[in-house]
C-alpha cells in the first residue's frame, strides 16, 4: 500500500475508534462500577468462611444490603443508558471498519479484536435484562463494559502513536537541495525567553551564511520537530549551508 | 561551524576555566582551511567575497557562540560535546585557576 494510503487507512480507523470510545463512555457515565467497588470493600471487610468448595461471604454490617444496592444502581443505569441507541451505532461503525478494510484491501486484528469486545458488552447486557435480579450477571456485564474501555483505549493510543510516527517521517522527508540537522543542549532548562533565543540564535546564523549567495534565493531554515526541557530541535535548510554550519 | 566552536568554547573551560574570547574563536573560524574549502564547494569565489565571506562567518560565529555557550553540552546529529566534568570545578571559582586541593589546605 502506497504511504499516503496508509496514513488515510490509519486516520479513518482512528476516527472510528474515537467514535467507539465515546460510545463506550456514554456505558461508563452511568456505570455503578464506583458503587459496586463500595460494595465489593464492604464484602473484603467482612468475615469470609470458606468451605471445601466455595467462600461464603458473611456481611457484618446488617443494614448493608448489598444486593438491593446493586439493583438500586442498575435500575439507575438502566433508565439513563439507551441501549438500542448504543447497539444501533456499534453495527453502524462495524460496517463501516470492515468497509475501510475493504477498500484499502487491509485488516487489522487488533481493530477486529476490539469490536468483538463491544459485541460482547452487548451480549451481556441482553442476557442481563433478562435477569434483573442476578447480580452475577450485572458484576459480569459491567467487567466486561471495563474491558471494552480499556482495549478502546489501548488500541486509540497505539493507532495515535504509530499515526504520529508516519507523521514525522513525513515532515522529515528531504528534498535534494535539503539537509537536516539535530541539534540537542544537554543539562539545562531554559525558560521561554531562553528558549526562544536560541531558536534566534540558530536562525540568525544560518540567515548570515546564506548572504553568502548572492543571486540565489534560499529556503528558509524549517523547524520540524521541536522539544522543550533542555532544548532538542530538528532543522531542515539548505544543505550547502546546515553541512557548513554544523559539519565543519 | 557549530562543532568546532562549541570544541572551542568547552575545551578552553576545560584547560583555563575562562570561555575564549570570540575575537579568538572568530579568527580561528575564518582562517579554517575546512570552512573555507566548504564555502568554494558552494560555488562562491573566496578571493574576490572575502570581506562578504568574513562578515557573515563573523556574524555566524557570533550567534553560535552565543547558543553553545548556554549549554554545558551540545549534541550535533550524533556527535556529543561537553565540558569535561572532571575539571568542571574550575568554573566554580569564576576566573581564578584554583583547583580543589589548594582550596582543602586553607
Amino acid at each position: 500500500m502506497l504511504k499516503i494510503n496508509v496514513l488515510k487507512y490509519y486516520k479513518e480507523l482512528e476516527e472510528s475508534i474515537y467514535r467507539l470510545l465515546e460510545l463506550i463512555n456514554t456505558i461508563e457515565c452511568y456505570s455503578p462500577y464506583d458503587q459496586t467497588k463500595d460494595i465489593l470493600k464492604q464484602i473484603l471487610k467482612s468475615e469470609t468462611k470458606v468451605t471445601s468448595t466455595s467462600h461464603i461471604y458473611e456481611v457484618k454490617n446488617k443494614k448493608t444490603n448489598i444486593k438491593e444496592a446493586y439493583l438500586k444502581a442498575y435500575k439507575d443505569f438502566k433508565k439513563n443508558f439507551k441501549f438500542m441507541e448504543f447497539h444501533k451505532e456499534i453495527i453502524k461503525e462495524n460496517e463501516y471498519i470492515k468497509q475501510i478494510f475493504k477498500e484499502y484491501n487491509q485488516e487489522s486484528l487488533l481493530i477486529t479484536r476490539l469490536l468483538e469486545s463491544f459485541f460482547y458488552v452487548i451480549e451481556e447486557y441482553e442476557e442481563l435484562i433478562q435477569s434483573d435480579e442476578d447480580t452475577d450477571t450485572m458484576i459480569r456485564f459491567f467487567s466486561s463494559v471495563e474491558n471494552c474501555i480499556d482495549k478502546t483505549y489501548n488500541t486509540s493510543s497505539a493507532i495515535h502513536s504509530f499515526l504520529k510516527t508516519l507523521e514525522d517521517e513525513e515532515s522529515n522527508q528531504l528534498l535534494e537541495t535539503e539537509e537536516k540537522i539535530e541539534l540537542k543542549l544537554l543539562n539545562v532548562e531554559y525558560n521561554l525567553a531562553e528558549f526562544s533565543e536560541i531558536l534566534t540564535s540558530i536562525n540568525n546564523a544560518y540567515s548570515s551564511i546564506s548572504i553568502l549567495y548572492k543571486d540565489v534565493t534560499i529556503n528558509n531554515l524549517k523547524i520540524v520537530s521541536l522539544e522543550s526541557g533542555s532544548l532538542h530541535s530538528i532543522l531542515i535548510g539548505d544543505k550547502s549551508l546546515i553541512d557548513l554550519l554544523k559539519k565543519c | 561551524m557549530l562543532i568546532k566552536i562549541a570544541d572551542l568554547i568547552y575545551k578552553k573551560i576545560t584547560l583555563e576555566g575562562k570561555i575564549k574570547l570570540n575575537s579568538e574563536i572568530m579568527n580561528t573560524i575564518l582562517n579554517d582551511t575546512e570552512i573555507i574549502a566548504s564555502i568554494e564547494k558552494m560555488g562562491i569565489d573566496t578571493e574576490e567575497s572575502k570581506e562578504n565571506i568574513k562578515a557573515a562567518l563573523n556574524k555566524a560565529t557570533k550567534e553560535l557562540c552565543s547558543l553553545v555557550s548556554k549549554a554545558p553540552a551540545i549534541e550535533v546529529d550524533d556527535i556529543n560535546l561537553s565540558v569535561n566534568l572532571d575539571n568542571q570545578k574550575y568554573l566554580e571559582f569564576s576566573n581564578k585557576l584554583l583547583d580543589t586541593k589548594t582550596e582543602d589546605k586553607k
